[in-house]
């Protein structure tokens, strides 16, 4: 491990790679302050302007997207009530309270020093976690890559929504999408219709980029939410003089619970914050100060989305299951530079696989700076038009994916993911089974025929192995817990804290004072 | 409008969809066909639940109503016909002469009426995209006919 980290530093300070994080966070803090984007429409929107750059160059960007994204959330959180990006709903509780106060600055350097704390133990989470956990994973055969797959498909499908079967509908949409094509075992067409351009299938990046770009872009423009320079104000210049030091067990607490949820597939930042804020007003000995502006409050929510960042590409780096959309978009930008996620990636492609999380730890640092230093700017960003936003981000789009394969057909295809993932998330369907099903779809296909071929056709085969017994045991608990919890809860009428902390509108209603 | 009779609406139409391809995939030779026909068999068999769910809560209580704002729907459909009208017209102007366009008629009909800014965010973003793509990253994209107009070449 030390010998690929090592190797993978020199790559790591090259100008170019440092250019590129600090250009990442930069645009990725932007990004996040804008409300209605998150980092996963930033880095779908980015990931075809990567396609021509050396592996490293691209993922430092999008490390850098990934961080500065999480805290941009914070910044409309505390100023303006709204949150950035989803995990910053919790921030909005004592954020937005301080900034009524005139303490919204202070409120911001806490976010901004608890981001880079979090996203910083997070990195060495990943760091250290992930080698084992790949080793380990090296071990697997073709059963158990299977099983690992339909658990990555029914983990994220089951958690992710509501309603499990409304997850289980995007899964099995993901999985349609992911057969378009020939077929590479046999040769045959599937589902092609005899259209040329879906002879070689459906590239992740259109898929990707229209399912996370275009529908904030159509909701920009729907919503046209404009603001003005009062309903902002500049941040306030009340100095109450930060406790720094009270702060510190909080942000521990914050960084465990963040790494924690991120490795949990189909959690995210808004569980990790939510739990991490209910935590620090449990332990607090005035609880009644929360809610109102305690910055223990603002830290532990900054803290925890943060620390769930590099924590959710675990089991995306080491066994190629990526526990939320975010990460199935960095594993997207993984396969367009031919880095095919699973343990192999800390083998094959060590030194790129290491300096990308190594660039993760780099960025959380260079966050603390930029967000210091670009303070004002990120405040002024608010200011910009939505309705221009919007068509920008579509042209951006368009010209992203038009010159992937230089294919007029992937631009419409594009289009018109977009416009199904506009109804999506309408309709309440998660769209990260989708893309997830795109990626574990042929790897759980290849799997099973292999394995079939291995065990002479014999199912029984599927359960020959310890691991394969454990991981069908975990399946049917991921599956069966969730729809019982659901169940009881809807006898009981009051729904569990992770159910809250996933469903935003009812955390708010809960927890909001 | 209610939320279930959407949701009712295309489950029914999802189910047809899903039903055919189903069939497709029944015609697919034996060792393509196995992944494909569980799939949509089982999308098949979700999206008929989820109908029957919808259509149980209509029937019920209603379920929530949504009632879009008339200029959320007017913004929407304009946003969709103007991107439309843009890919049809890229590969024929170029990329950063249709943006030039594109972005300014766009932002105009969707309601932003701050002609200096359309005019200059729509000249700045496409010489961004033109040096981005041309002169940086060096894609072979359709010639611009700005480029055309301006220097003749």
């Amino acid at each position: 491990m030390w010998d690929s980290i090592l190797s993978a530093l020199p790559l790591l300070f090259s100008p170019a790679v440092l250019l590129a994080m600090a250009g990442g966070t930069t645009i990725g803090v932007l990004i996040g302050a804008l409300p209605g984007l998150s980092a996963t429409m930033g880095i779908a929107v980015l990931i075809p302007l990567t396609f021509t750059m050396d592996p490293l160059v691209a993922l430092g960007m999008m490390a850098g997207i990934y961080n500065g994204a999480m805290y941009g959330g914070a910044i409309p959180a505390i100023l303006l009530r709204i949150p950035g990006t989803p995990a910053g709903i919790a921030t909005v509780f004592d954020g937005h309270p301080m900034a009524q106060k005139g303490q919204g600055l202070e409120a911001m350097k806490i976010a901004l020093t608890s981001s880079a704390i979090g996203g910083s133990v997070s990195a060495l989470a990943l760091l250290f976690l992930s080698p084992p956990l790949a080793a380990v994973a090296l071990k697997f055969g073709p059963v158990e890559i299977f099983w690992l797959a339909i658990f990555g498909l029914a983990a994220i499908s089951v958690l992710l929504s509501d309603a499990p079967i409304k997850g289980l509908i995007s899964a099995c949409l993901g999985l349609v999408i992911g057969m378009v094509g020939i077929d590479s075992m046999t040769g045959n067409e599937r589902f092609t219709f005899n259209v040329m351009d879906l002879m070689g299938g459906i590239d992740i990046l259109v898929l990707l980029t229209g399912l996370y770009a275009i529908p904030p872009a159509l909701t920009l423009a729907q919503e046209a939410m404009l603001l003005s320079k009062t309903s902002i104000g500049s941040g306030g210049k009340t100095r109450s003089g930060i406790g720094w030091r009270r702060l510190v067990p909080t942000w521990c607490r914050a960084s465990v619970i963040g790494v924690i949820v991120g490795i949990i597939p189909g959690t995210g930042g808004n569980i990790a914050a939510m739990l991490s804020w209910n935590e620090a007003r449990r332990v607090a000995k005035d609880k009644s100060r929360f809610g109102k502006g305690a910055p223990e409050g603002v830290a532990a929510a900054e803290c925890a989305n943060n620390a769930d960042n590099a924590a959710s590409l675990i089991p995306a780096l080491t066994l190629g299951i990526p526990g939320s959309s975010v990460s199935a978009v960095i594993l997207g930008g993984l396969l367009v530079h031919g880095m095919l996620p699973g343990p192999d990636l800390f083998t094959r492609s060590a030194p790129v696989t290491y300096g990308f999380i190594l660039a993760m730890l780099v960025t959380s640092i260079m966050l603390f700076v930029i967000g210091r230093l670009g303070a004002r700017l990120f405040i002024n960003v608010m200011y910009m038009p939505p309705l221009l936003l919007a068509p920008i981000i579509i042209a951006l789009t368009t010209i992203g994916v038009y010159a992937i394969n230089n294919s007029l057909f992937d631009v419409w295809l594009m289009l018109a993911f977009g416009v199904m993932g506009w109804g999506m998330e309408r309709l309440k369907i998660p769209l990260a089974p989708a893309v997830l099903a795109v990626i574990l779809g042929p790897v759980a296909e290849s799997s099973l025929r292999r394995a079939m071929l291995i065990g002479r056709h014999e199912v029984s085969y599927l359960f020959s192995s310890t691991i394969a017994i454990v991981m069908v045991t975990i399946i049917v608990l991921t599956i069966l817990v969730p729809i019982i919890r659901r169940l009881l809860t809807h006898y009981r009428g009051r729904p569990s804290k992770l159910a809250m902390a996933s469903d935003p509108e009812r955390a708010r209603q809960r927890f909001e004072p | 409008m209610r939320q279930a009779v959407v949701e009712t609406g295309v489950a029914l139409a999802g189910t047809v969809i899903s039903v055919f391809g189903l069939i497709h995939a029944l015609g697919f030779t034996r060792d393509s066909a196995y992944l494909p026909v569980a799939v949509m068999g089982l999308l098949t068999l979700l999206l008929v639940i989820w109908g029957v769910r919808s259509a149980l809560t209509l029937r019920h209580d209603g379920g929530d109503s949504i009632r879009p704002a008339p200029g959320h729907v007017k913004r929407f459909f304009i946003l969709l016909a103007t991107s439309i009208v843009m890919i049809v017209a890229a590969p024929r102007l170029g990329f950063a002469t249709t943006f030039l366009l594109f972005v300014p008629l766009s932002g105009m009909l969707l309601g932003y009426r701050k002609g200096k800014w359309l005019v200059v965010t729509a000249i700045t973003f496409s010489l961004l995209i033109y040096l981005i793509f041309q002169v940086v990253l060096d894609r072979p994209l359709p010639p611009e006919m700005a480029l055309r107009f301006f220097t003749g070449i």
